[in-house]
């Protein structure tokens, strides 16, 4: 079938090649990261214009193990979420499904842990379930929307899945921003409004990633018909 | 698989494969030889092979894991914009994503078109092609998405194609009808078998067998170890081997009554 390739083909890819512009690695990876950064800034942001971080009626050392250990998960969540790993074609299958388990589950551990440990931090404080987990999705969406962009027109093979892990990390992230910021640490509000928004992104990342990661610019390509 | 977008075309593509690869011609006994790089090359029987394949899937693994294709370190060159290089990488590459949409489309003239708007989107992306990972499973995503998205293109606008007629089927000098003719049957028959498979046999075996990706590249395509791969398309080709080798007994039992009657 190769021998069917009429040899002027190649000259005319080579000529359409050297016409159009393309990014070349290097100005690829600093656009994309600065995109990635903007998402996540402007989560920082909204914190901030939210009030920023409130301690409350929280402890020193509870809020201090609190802040590491969510900085940690949506460290891990940027790193491996984010991160673009060894092939151009995605990350694997196991790697995408541990992380979008793995960083809701890990959440939920570090609560229960935590409420178990400190049993009295969950006294007084004003709990608002509802407002602190449309918080937590609004401060994800901004990564969510960064990676989206960042990543449009790479060529991804599992996109849902990889869609649902971004969206796990982006929640993590937007969850660790609201805990920082929330001072009630009962049990049930933190699973209801800091853990359940980790999965609703996953879940969205799941439902739209087909469509937001499945779209190549097609503009060079429709030229070139 | 759907995903891949092989099933549909199971039928085709095995046909063409089937004649191909030598299997139309080949008897059951010799099926090992005819498969070249296969783990059935050993010689062994089924069950045997199925035990010794994980052992000789992992000392493969490394070797082919350390070597990126020719292809692969010019499209990094290329990535980092050394346009030069973009000759090398259709040189080696253009074949195949020609090969891998004709299977499916069965018409030149859309397969060139395809070939064409891959390579374009290669460049257009090349600077999100990560160091150090291979083209081919690369290019032949996009190829599939472009081919993806011009077959919805098509539904859209109902221009069915039809899938009956082709022009290699018309333009085809194959002389011996007979086996041309086995083939097709043979390629309808393992189509039946391959469907009936699980989807990462499927698909593994596909993607070495039909498409001509090396275990490497398949690997990175489905996203696991090339020993997976490997296994996987393996127990595909045994299952093909013990289902089709009724086939070839036939084939077999027939030429020789043939030829039989004619002396």
């Amino acid at each position: 079938m190769s021998s069917n390739l009429p040899p002027s083909l190649k000259a005319k890819i080579l000529a359409q090649a050297k016409s159009e512009p393309a990014l070349k690695r290097d100005a690829w990876e600093r656009k994309s990261s600065l995109v990635l950064a903007a998402g996540m800034l402007i989560s920082l942001a909204a914190l901030l214009a939210l009030g920023g971080v409130k301690i409350g009626a929280r402890s020193g050392v509870y809020f201090s193990l609190v802040a590491l250990f969510w900085t940690s998960l949506a460290f891990a969540g940027i790193k491996f979420g984010f991160g673009r790993g060894k092939s151009s074609v995605g990350a694997s299958q196991l790697r995408l499904a541990s992380l979008t388990l793995g960083l809701p589950v890990g959440a939920l551990l570090t609560v229960t842990a935590l409420s178990y440990v400190f049993p009295n931090e969950a006294i007084g404080a004003p709990r608002h379930d509802g407002a602190c987990a449309v918080l937590s999705i609004a401060l994800g969406i901004a990564p969510l929307a960064g990676y989206v962009l960042a990543r449009r027109n790479t060529v991804l093979v599992r996109r849902r899945l990889t869609a649902a892990s971004v969206g796990a990390a982006s929640g993590t992230l937007g969850c660790m921003l609201m805990v920082l910021k929330c001072p009630c640490s009962e049990l049930a509000h933190l699973l209801l409004g800091h853990v359940a928004p980790i999965v609703a992104l996953a879940v969205l990342g799941a439902l739209l990633g087909e469509k937001l990661l499945g779209r190549l610019t097609t503009s060079t390509v429709e030229r070139a018909r | 698989v759907n995903a891949l977008g092989y099933l549909p075309t199971y039928a085709n593509a095995m046909g063409d494969w089937a004649w191909t690869s030598g299997w139309a011609f080949a008897s059951r006994k010799n099926l090992h030889a005819v498969s070249g790089k296969s783990m059935g090359a050993l010689g062994r029987s089924g069950s045997d092979e199925m035990k010794a394949a994980p052992v000789i899937a992992t000392a493969l693994d490394e070797a082919e894991r350390s070597s990126l294709l020719p292809e692969d370190l010019a499209m990094n060159r290329y990535a980092q914009g050394e346009d030069d290089a973009l000759e090398v990488i259709y040189d080696a590459l253009a074949p195949k994503l020609y090969g891998f949409v004709m299977r499916r489309t069965r018409d030149g003239a859309q397969s060139e078109d395809l070939v064409q708007q891959t390579f374009l989107q290669m460049h257009k992306a090349r600077g999100s092609f990560i160091e150090g990972s291979r083209v081919a499973p690369w290019a032949i995503v996009i190829c599939k998405r472009l081919m993806l998205d011009g077959m919805r293109k098509q539904v859209r606008t109902r221009k069915h194609v039809d899938e009956g007629a082709s022009q290699e089927d018309v333009a085809d000098p194959r002389e011996d009808a007979e086996s041309l003719v086995f083939a097709k049957q043979l390629g309808q028959q393992a189509a039946k078998v391959l469907a009936g498979l699980p989807e990462n046999q499927r698909t593994a075996f596909a993607l070495i067998r039909i498409d001509g990706l090396s275990v490497a590249e398949a690997a990175e395509l489905l996203g696991t170890s090339a020993s997976a791969v490997k296994l996987r398309a393996h127990r595909a080709y045994v299952a093909l081997e013990q289902q089709l080798g009724a086939a070839f007994d036939l084939r077999t039992a027939t030429q020789a009554q043939t030829e039989g009657g004619g002396q």
